[in-house]
Parts: C-alpha cells; sequence; structure tokens
C-alpha cells in the first residue's frame, strides 16, 4: 500500500509540473487511487490536486463509461457524496429516502454531465448555467440540495425551512473533517469487504446480515456440512480482520 | 479472552437469533464484563460494515444500470485550449440552432445563384423536343410517323423531282401511258410538303437573327441592322448576353401553300400588334435571297431535334 501511494505521490507530483499527460500508465495508477481513495494528508500541498484529478477521473470515467473503472469510480464518488447527503438531509429524511436521494441526485448529474451542460474547465467542474467554477463535491451539494428541497416539496409533510446558502462556495468541500472512531474501523472493514473473494462475502452476508444459520448457509452455498460453514465462516471473518487492520495503519 | 460459546451468544444477539431471557442475559453481561461489552462492539462495527458495504454495492449496480440505460454518448467532453476547436459548443442548443441556419442560409444561396444562370432555360417555352408526332399534327400524317416531316423545303422539293423522275421513268419504259403520268406528276405538284413544324416553332428557329440575315438581301439587311443598332428595339444585355428582342417587339411568321413565307417585325401594344416591317419570299425560291437559308434551316431543325439524327437514304 505505501508503495502505491508513494507512486501516487510521485505520479502527483510530476502532474504539478505538468510532464505527464494522458496515458495507459496514468489509467492504471488512477485506478489505484479511486481504490485508495483515503485522502493524502502527508501531503497537504498535493491534497488540492489529488482532489481536483479525483474529479477529472470520475467524469471522464462516466462520459466514457469506461467498464473496467466505473464501479470503483461510483463507489468513490458514493463515499464523497455520502457526508454531503447526510450533512444538506440532517435529520429530515430515514436511510431509505436517503438512498433515493442518491439515486436521483446522481441521475440528474449524469444527465447534465451528457447533456453537456457541466464539463471540466481548468480542472474544476464549468457549469454552464451558472457560468461557475466549482468542485464536483460542491456542485454535487447543489444538486442534492435541490432533489433534498423537491422531494420534500413532494412529500408535503414537512415543508421546507432552510434556504439554500452559497453552496458554490469552495470552503464546503472538506465534508468529512470529522471522522469517529467507529467510522474509521467501519470504513476500513468495508474497504476490505472488497478485497475479499467471492465466497467469503457471500458467507458473511448470509451469516451476519441475513441472519441464516450455517446448516441453511451450507445448504445455500453447497458445502459439505454445517462444520465446513462454520470454518469458512471464522477463516472470511478473519481475513476482514486482518486487511481492515493493514488499511487502519496505512 | 471470552469463551467461543461466548462469542456465538453475542453473534447470535446481533443477529437476532436469542429469545427475550438470553437478550436480557446478554445486555446485564454488556454493562459488568468489560472484554465482553469489546468484543461485542468490535462485532457490531463488523456487522455495520457489511451490511453499508452490502448496501453501497446494491445501490452502485443501481446506478450502474442507470448509466446503462443512457444510451446516448458524448465524445468530447473537454474543453480545448483552441477556440476554434470548442466542439463543447456543439453541445449547446442556441450554437446548434444557429449553425443550421446558417448552413441552410449558404445552401440557399448557393441554389439561388444556380437558377441564375439558367434562367433562359427555365423561362424558354416548353418546346416538345421529342420525336412524337403531337395529337394535333396526327392528321398531317397518313402513314405511320417518319422522319420524312423534318426534311426541310430544299430536301423536299429533291424529292418531289425524285418522284417525278420515277413515274417519267416508268413511261419511258411503257409501263404506264400518258395520261396516268400526268395526273402524278398533277399529284406529285399539288402535295403540301408535309410538316409537323407549326408556326411558333419555326419562329423559334429564326430567334438568332444573325442567322436570319445569312439569307437576306443588302436592303433588308439594313432594316434588321437599323432595328439592332436602335436601343428601342433592342436589348443587347437579354437572352443571356447574346441579344434579342425587347419585351414589346416580336418577329411575326407565316407560310402558305405554295412556299410563301412572310417574315415581319411586329409592335404589341395592349393587345394589338402592329407590323413596322415585313419582309416576303418564296421559300422554294432556289435563285432567291433565301437560297442560303435552306441549309441553315435544315441545320437548325437538326439542332433542335437530335444532332446525330442523318436525312434517310430514301429521301436524298
Amino acid at each position: 500500500m505505501n508503495k502505491v501511494k508513494e507512486e501516487i505521490i510521485q505520479y502527483i507530483h510530476n502532474y504539478k509540473l505538468n510532464k505527464i499527460r494522458f496515458s495507459e500508465n496514468k489509467e492504471f495508477l488512477l485506478k489505484k487511487m479511486v481504490l485508495i481513495s483515503n485522502k493524502i494528508d502527508s501531503q497537504p500541498d498535493y491534497k488540492k490536486i489529488y482532489l481536483r484529478e479525483f474529479d477529472r477521473i470520475i467524469l471522464s470515467t462516466l462520459i466514457h463509461k469506461d467498464e473496467s473503472l466505473e464501479r470503483d469510480v461510483l463507489t468513490a464518488l458514493y463515499k464523497e457524496c455520502t457526508p454531503i447527503i447526510n450533512k444538506i438531509v440532517f435529520d429530515k429524511l430515514d436511510d431509505y429516502k436517503k438512498d433515493e436521494l442518491w439515486s436521483r441526485g446522481f441521475e440528474r448529474f449524469y444527465k447534465n454531465l451528457i447533456d453537456g451542460k457541466i464539463y471540466i474547465k481548468n480542472c474544476l467542474i464549468y457549469n454552464k448555467e451558472s457560468d461557475r467554477e466549482t468542485r464536483l463535491t460542491s456542485y454535487l451539494y447543489s444538486v442534492f440540495w435541490n432533489i433534498l428541497m423537491e422531494m420534500l416539496r413532494e412529500s408535503d409533510k414537512i415543508r421546507p425551512f432552510l434556504e439554500i446558502d452559497d453552496q458554490y462556495d469552495e470552503q464546503i468541500t472538506d465534508f468529512d473533517d470529522i471522522e469517529s472512531e467507529d467510522d474509521k474501523k467501519i470504513n476500513a472493514q468495508e474497504k476490505a469487504m472488497q478485497l475479499l473473494s467471492e465466497k467469503c462475502k457471500k458467507i458473511l452476508e448470509l451469516y451476519y446480515y441475513k441472519g441464516l444459520k450455517h446448516i441453511e448457509i451450507a445448504h445455500q452455498l453447497n458445502l459439505a456440512n454445517s462444520d465446513t460453514s462454520k470454518s469458512t465462516k471464522q477463516r472470511c471473518f478473519k481475513q476482514l480482520k486482518q486487511l481492515s487492520v493493514s488499511i487502519l495503519n496505512n | 479472552m471470552l469463551s467461543n460459546k461466548d462469542i456465538k451468544l453475542i453473534e447470535d444477539y446481533i443477529r437476532g437469533n436469542l429469545n427475550d431471557d438470553q437478550k436480557r442475559d446478554v445486555e446485564n453481561r454488556l454493562k459488568e464484563d468489560d472484554s465482553f461489552k469489546k468484543t461485542f462492539d468490535n462485532l457490531v462495527v463488523t456487522q455495520k460494515a457489511i451490511k453499508n458495504y452490502l448496501k453501497t454495492e446494491k445501490l452502485i449496480d443501481n446506478t450502474v444500470s442507470l448509466i446503462r440505460k443512457n444510451t446516448k454518448n458524448k465524445n468530447m467532453p473537454f474543453e480545448s485550449k483552441k477556440p476554434f476547436l470548442n466542439f463543447s459548443k456543439l453541445n449547446n442548443r442556441y450554437y446548434r440552432t444557429g449553425l443550421l441556419a446558417a448552413c441552410i442560409f449558404i445552401f440557399v444561396f448557393l441554389i439561388q445563384d444556380t437558377f441564375k444562370d439558367n434562367s433562359l432555360r427555365m423561362s424558354e417555352s416548353s418546346i416538345d423536343r421529342t420525336l412524337e408526332v403531337r395529337e394535333e399534327y396526327k392528321d398531317f400524317l397518313d402513314e405511320e410517323p417518319s422522319f420524312e416531316h423534318l426534311l426541310t423545303p430544299v430536301w423536299q422539293q429533291r424529292k418531289k423531282k425524285k418522284e417525278e423522275k420515277y413515274w417519267q421513268d416508268l413511261h419511258a419504259q411503257g409501263k404506264i401511258g400518258a395520261e396516268q403520268l400526268g395526273k402524278e406528276l398533277a399529284k406529285i405538284a399539288n402535295t403540301i410538303p408535309k410538316t409537323s413544324l407549326n408556326d411558333k416553332y419555326e419562329i423559334g428557329f429564326f430567334y438568332n437573327i444573325n442567322i436570319f440575315l445569312d439569307g437576306a438581301n443588302e436592303d433588308e439587311k439594313r432594316v434588321f441592322y437599323n432595328i439592332k443598332n436602335n436601343d428601342i428595339y433592342w436589348d443587347t444585355d437579354a437572352n443571356n448576353g447574346r441579344g434579342g428582342l425587347r419585351e414589346n417587339y416580336q418577329i411575326g411568321y407565316s407560310r402558305d401553300s405554295d412556299g410563301n413565307i412572310t417574315l415581319s417585325f411586329e409592335e404589341r401594344t395592349g393587345g394589338e400588334t402592329r407590323t413596322i416591317h415585313q419582309i416576303k419570299a418564296n421559300i422554294y425560291d432556289q435563285e432567291g435571297a433565301w437560297e442560303n437559308l435552306g441549309p441553315d434551316f435544315e441545320r437548325l431543325i437538326r439542332e433542335s431535334y437530335n444532332e446525330s439524327l442523318e436525312p434517310t437514304s430514301s429521301a436524298d
């Protein structure tokens, strides 16, 4: 992980010096960048470039419909947007509605992107309608805010009482500054889940998420017996823990 | 370190597989036992992480399907540094409309030019250039349509002579009598030359006045030169720069069965036509002023129909 991080820092350094243009190597490196997605706090000078480059990768992938990067990019974007959604929603919507907000917000953002209403200019998102350059998250903030207002109006129960503040302000990009210890652990374990094998993911899902018994899991996954299911689950759980610890340490 | 049994108990609690008594037991132990609580907290975090992960996966699945649904492609999303290569402008509705309007304007402009070039051809009266005989002239032809009607008066006269010679030869050979020969010769002499050309059509052949003047005598030429040099009658810019009569002037033409033709220079005022000058001649007069008109006439007919059309051998 450290090696990849060094590579990225080197890449950003070169990017800053305008040494790098678009290439396959860069794509490969960017994929790693998205996968890691934890900010390079040790190099605050590069943070801004990293963030802008992050926006560029996301938009480029979505526009070109690059299937190899699509899931990673969307996951990273969702992670970026979750604190925004949490912040603007506050206590006005439940979790189910939050997901709807994400879907509708993303749909609108994607439509604007495809219709050419927004594009990259000077490493920032340029919004034609408002003639402003912002970071991706700032733009999404305004999109989610508008959708939230629409949703509240639709529900007709809670009238929107907040006036939209300057949502384009560059200052509001750091949504995830405050992160509790538990949040860090959860994030690390989520990333660790991504790295597990499909079999492990499935067995942990069936056991912890759906609450099935080992005998049922064995039957569903065509395992020899409940003991096999038990030992497999323990092995996967151990892997998850180890991976999350290494992610946290890095 | 907790036993496997304790861990199983916590897991079942988290998964909601315990009854009320067992739940109460777990909650009591959480208050008392720190290591039990620590393990419990860790497992709660893990379960939350797994739930979050699965939820995110499901959400991302939906989002990916959203992208898949959108078949619209976008090829030039980034703004070029060179302004003239700024393809993103094509995404602008107004820009596209403007571009389309400009294209239509240029197209119309070009087409308009083409119309100008062809203005003479387009304004000409429609002349039937096919070789099919029109309905109104079918009465003139007692046989199947042939090219005979295209022959010029000179050709017609030669044909008459040829026919006369044919009957005279028969008479010389003693095959027909003098009476029948007289009849045949009278018949030939009375034959009106066949033609499908109407007056209007033939006037068209005199359209180019220079060709007309080729067959005119000096006095007649002078009259037409006077006409031509007079701005009142002649428009040097008309007819695509070749020159022609002004709008109110025309050349009238008539012909009788004896071959007398009359060409008149006329002025149209209102509904009336006034003759300004007139020339008369006989089309069969080989020695007269129209001698040279014959070949020109023939050429014009041929050009009008088909350049490759040659006189048939029977006509010679």
